[in-house]
Order: structure tokens, then C-alpha cells, then sequence
């Protein structure tokens, strides 16, 4: 059910998002946060849906929300969350600079300073598309080493589409690739750090194998991609977390935090499981204060079994 | 003609690295993937290793095509002989 309704929103989106992008942000915002709330009001037994979800999420955090007004504020973001970076396609620069506001700007720019490359560790919380979006605006070399993204404005494919050694097209990665084409891909990862670039990695990306940390997240035993703890280890370069949110006036929340590095030994010493866990600490430690922008989290069951 | 000494020292380097069991025979035959057990980054940590020890660059997009022992030993011998020429 839920699958399916997550392809109505697609049918929707599509629809009204050419009219919404001739809107003012803030309007275009607040109206994708009514088509949200109309979804929780009438279609049949998605309140308790929505309120299910954040209860239980509740219950394994030990946090004392109130589940009705949590699953009313995350139904708003449902189709925000849905419509990913598309509301700023073709608006430039200068129109959505005051639609950022960013805390912690000095980290990411410290690091980027270091010259050895950063490992942008992102997640799937909040409008987490925006960072990517946002920093391509300002001209930051960025990469992304995940698979490609299949919804993305037509100004984030275009930043894709970078070729070259350390271009963009070949540093995707696929579930599917081979133990080599994978090797493949982290050899070119490792040299866009080296080359000084910015390689966003998300630390919360569930994957099987035998590259995988067991850890907790969102009160749950999962298993975790360690690729990004290898990453930086081999490369050391300095990891920057980034979280982003978007608020009910539109505005995104960027907020970049101290940076770190992981000692080059970690493989060996089999330290590499409590890194993992520490970067899922502090995204969980988000979800904590901002239950209502956890779409993708408190959806996360539903959402594996779509892509299985 | 594979070079027997580097082979040995490959070969010692994918054990450790992969902890291949000391009853699992490498030899040039090997497949890295099929019959070694080598995942990505082990791969990487093999690549990043002989680059460090002989000195040489492997190519990313050459990793793909080093499917066997044989092909690691040839292929570093190779990279190693282009660099000392």
C-alpha cells in the first residue's frame, strides 16, 4: 500500500511541480506541506500509518513525543521530502541563496583548506538532497560516491555529468557491481580525496556482505556499508558530517560539523565497527530532536521490500 | 613468463591481506574473486599494497581486468619494468 502511495505522490509531484517552481519558495513550500497534510486527512488509514510508525520509532528511541503532532509535521514533509531538489530548478543562484542558512560553514571550509580531500558524510535525513544541491551552487568540487540517484534536478544531473578520471559518471557504484568494479570505484574515490575533491558518502546505508558493521540505529540491529570508514582511513582525509532540514518558511537548514579523521590502521585493529556506530549515534541523535524530518527512517521496512 | 619470486610475494600479500586459510593453495591459476574469496576492499588494500611496495601505479580501470594471480604478478611486473626503463 504504502509503495503504491508513493507513486501517486510521484504522479502528483510531477504534475504540479512546473507550476510550484513558478511560485514564490515559501508558497510552493507551504503548499506541498497542505498536499501532505490533505493525504493524512483523507486517504483511508494513513493517520494511523503515519502515527504507527512514529510511535513505534518512540518507543525504540525511549523518546516521549506526541505521536499526533509528530505524524501531522511529518505528513507536511512528505511531499517536500518527496520533492527532493526539483523546487530550484531553473531559479538562480541568487534567488535561492536566502532559501540556505548554514552553521558551520568554517568547518567545511576548514577542511577543504587541509588540501587531503573530504569525506562528506551525509545520510537520509531531512532534505539531505540540499547539501549536494547547495554546494555545487557555491562551487565546491563535489563527488558522490553512492549509486546514481534516479530523481534529481535537471541542475544536479547536469553537475553529473563531469567525465574524466575523476569525473562523476564513473565513481557511481551499484549493489550489483563486482567485487572488481567495486575495487574500481573506490580507487577512483580515494583518488578524488587525494586530488583535494569532496566525496559525499552517506553513513547510513544498509548493505550486505562482508564489508559490513553490525550496528544499532534507530533502536534496530542493522547492517552498515564500512566503505566510507576504508575511505577515509586510506585516504585521510578529513570527514565532515552534514546534516540538512528544511523548516515550514522554506528555509534549509545546512549545518556542517567539526570534522575528523580515521587513524589508516582501522582495518587492521577492527576499529572500524565503532565508527560506524559513532556516525550513526549523531544521525540518530538528530531524529531525537527532529522526529519530523525522519520520512525516509520511520518508512525504512517498507521502502527495502519496494527496491527487493 | 610469470616471475616466481614476485609471484611468491603476491601471493604471500593477497593471503594476508584477504586471510585466505593456509590449506587454500594461491597460485597463479587462482581466480582472486571466484576461488580466493577477494571482495572490494580487500582488492583495494591488495592494489594500495603493491603500489607501495614496487613503487608502481595501477591503473583503476585496469583493477577490472586482473581476474587471476597471474594476472596481478604479470601485470605488476610489467608496471614495475616500465617504471625502472
Amino acid at each position: 500500500m504504502w509503495q503504491r502511495w508513493m507513486i501517486v505522490h510521484k504522479v502528483v509531484l510531477k504534475t504540479v511541480l512546473p507550476v510550484l517552481r513558478r511560485l514564490p519558495h515559501r508558497v510552493s513550500v507551504a503548499l506541498l506541506g497542505a498536499m501532505g497534510r490533505l493525504d493524512l486527512l483523507l486517504v483511508p488509514n494513513q493517520a494511523k500509518k503515519y502515527e504507527t510508525a512514529v510511535a513505534e520509532a518512540a518507543e525504540r528511541l525511549g523518546c516521549s513525543w506526541d505521536v499526533k503532532d509528530v505524524s501531522r509535521k511529518l505528513s507536511r514533509h512528505t511531499y517536500r521530502w518527496r520533492a527532493r531538489d526539483f523546487l530550484l530548478d531553473g531559479r538562480s543562484d541568487r534567488q535561492i541563496a536566502p532559501w540556505f542558512k548554514v552553521i558551520g560553514r568554517e568547518h567545511l571550509d576548514a577542511a577543504v583548506a587541509k588540501g587531503q580531500g573530504v569525506v562528506l558524510l551525509a545520510n537520509h535525513f531531512g532534505s539531505h538532497l540540499l547539501t549536494s544541491h547547495w554546494l555545487f551552487r557555491q562551487g565546491y568540487p563535489l563527488r558522490w560516491f553512492s549509486e546514481r540517484p534516479r530523481n534529481v534536478s535537471k541542475y544536479m544531473t547536469k553537475q553529473f555529468q563531469t567525465d574524466g578520471p575523476l569525473g562523476q559518471a564513473r565513481m557511481f557504484i551499484s549493489r550489483r557491481s563486482t567485487p572488481a568494479d567495486a575495487a574500481s570505484s573506490i580507487l577512483r574515490a580515494g583518488r578524488a580525496l587525494n586530488a583535494g575533491l569532496l566525496v559525499k558518502v552517506a553513513c547510513d546505508v544498509r548493505w550486505c556482505g562482508t564489508h559490513t558493521a553490525n550496528a544499532s540505529f534507530l533502536g534496530r540491529p542493522l547492517s552498515f556499508s564500512k566503505t566510507w570508514v576504508s575511505l577515509a582511513a586510506m585516504s585521510g582525509a578529513a570527514v565532515l558530517p552534514v546534516f540538512c532540514r528544511i523548516e515550514e518558511d522554506g528555509i534549509y537548514h545546512l549545518e556542517f560539523l567539526p570534522s575528523y579523521h580515521v587513524p589508516k590502521e582501522v582495518g587492521r585493529t577492527g576499529q572500524d565497527s565503532w565508527w560506524v556506530q559513532n556516525a550513526l549515534n549523531v544521525v540518530e541523535d538528530r531524529v531525537k530532536h527532529y522526529p519530523e524530518q525522519s520520512n525516509d527512517y520511520f518508512f525504512w521496512g517498507e521502502v527495502e521490500e519496494q527496491v527487493a | 613468463m610469470i616471475n616466481p619470486i614476485l609471484q611468491s610475494e603476491l601471493a604471500d600479500s593477497v593471503r594476508a591481506i584477504a586471510r585466505i586459510p593456509s590449506n587454500v593453495p594461491v597460485t597463479a591459476e587462482s581466480r582472486l574473486v571466484e576461488d580466493l574469496g577477494i571482495d572490494s576492499l580487500d582488492l583495494v588494500s591488495i592494489v594500495l599494497t603493491a603500489q607501495e611496495t614496487y613503487g608502481v601505479a595501477i591503473d583503476e580501470d585496469d583493477v577490472a581486468e586482473l581476474r587471476t594471480m597471474a594476472d596481478l604478478v604479470v601485470y605488476v611486473d610489467r608496471r614495475r619494468n616500465a617504471a625502472a626503463a
